[in-house]
């Protein structure tokens, strides 16, 4: 893929993110993606991929991401972005707090023929459930 | 800075890291760089960079930076990497836990010349505190 693909690729991602479009989201990806999330583990398919965007939608109704960074390396991508939400639906079986969360968030991915073949996100997870209240936390 | 000279910064930058040598890796440092720490919070050049990396070479003396990818981009860069280390030392004014930590993190650079003028850390910072025992974490 050119950089200004892998440029448009990512920008589908964000626009399909911030519509909450399930399918648009999940047709980005290769059929035997795999995702490695906090939230979700690691998944495989283009199912178990919009099972665990659809929870992470349910829980947070008004989510919005803005990019920060895109580094492309060949066909090694780093998207840094910053998600805006709030905890209108419940998360991990917890009643929903109403709590806003916001936190920078990466994604580390491997592209290839116009889509997503693996991805990788890390951020400050446990960070995010104390914003978000599934979490309780205090100097020990 | 070409491709390769940037990939032989970062490799000896990790041997630095390696060796707790704070003076060489915040010699890479331009005096107006800025540093996004979680750990540090934002500080800027030099001798600020070699007081947060004193700090925490201090509290994790056994710690280790081990690079999973570096991505190149024009004059920016990313490094996926692992941490991990044990409390040895004491961190944020309470004493030695005693307890190991491994997170995997992504820090983003950007460079000018040979320096860096931008570093960001972004890893499950909390997740980190929690697992060091720096604090505790309970479902709400």
């Amino acid at each position: 893929m050119t950089r200004e693909e892998i440029v448009e690729l990512f920008a589908r991602r964000d626009a399909a993110i911030n519509e909450q479009d399930l399918e648009g989201l999940t047709a980005l990806f290769a059929e035997d993606a795999v995702v490695e999330s906090p939230l979700g583990g690691t998944h495989q398919g283009r199912a178990a991929i919009g099972a665990v965007f659809k929870a992470f939608f349910d829980a947070f109704s008004d989510a919005t991401i803005a990019t920060d960074d895109l580094i492309i390396d060949g066909d090694r991508v780093v998207q840094v972005y910053t998600l805006s939400g709030t905890d209108t639906g419940g998360m991990m079986g917890m009643a929903p707090s109403g709590k806003p969360a916001q936190l920078p968030i990466v994604v580390v991915a491997r592209v290839a023929d116009g889509l997503i073949t693996h991805e990788r996100r890390i951020y400050d997870f446990t960070g995010m459930l104390v914003q978000i209240g599934v979490l309780k936390a205090k100097p020990a | 800075m070409t491709r390769d000279e940037i990939a032989a910064m970062f490799a000896r930058r990790e041997e630095a890291f390696e060796e707790m040598d704070a003076e060489a890796l915040a010699a890479d440092y331009a005096d107006d760089a800025v540093i996004e720490s979680p750990t540090a919070g934002t500080h800027q050049g030099p001798a600020a960079a070699a007081q947060a990396l004193d700090a925490v070479f201090h509290a994790f003396a056994d710690m280790t930076n081990r690079t999973e990818s570096l991505l190149i981009d024009g004059n920016h860069v990313a490094q996926v990497l692992t941490l991990e280390g044990t409390n040895l030392g004491g961190l944020m004014g309470l004493p030695a836990s005693g307890r190991h930590f491994r997170v995997p993190a992504v820090f983003l650079y950007e460079l000018r010349g040979d320096k860096i003028v931008r570093e960001r850390r972004i890893f499950d910072f909390t997740g980190m505190l929690v697992q060091i025992g720096v604090l505790k974490a309970r479902p709400a």
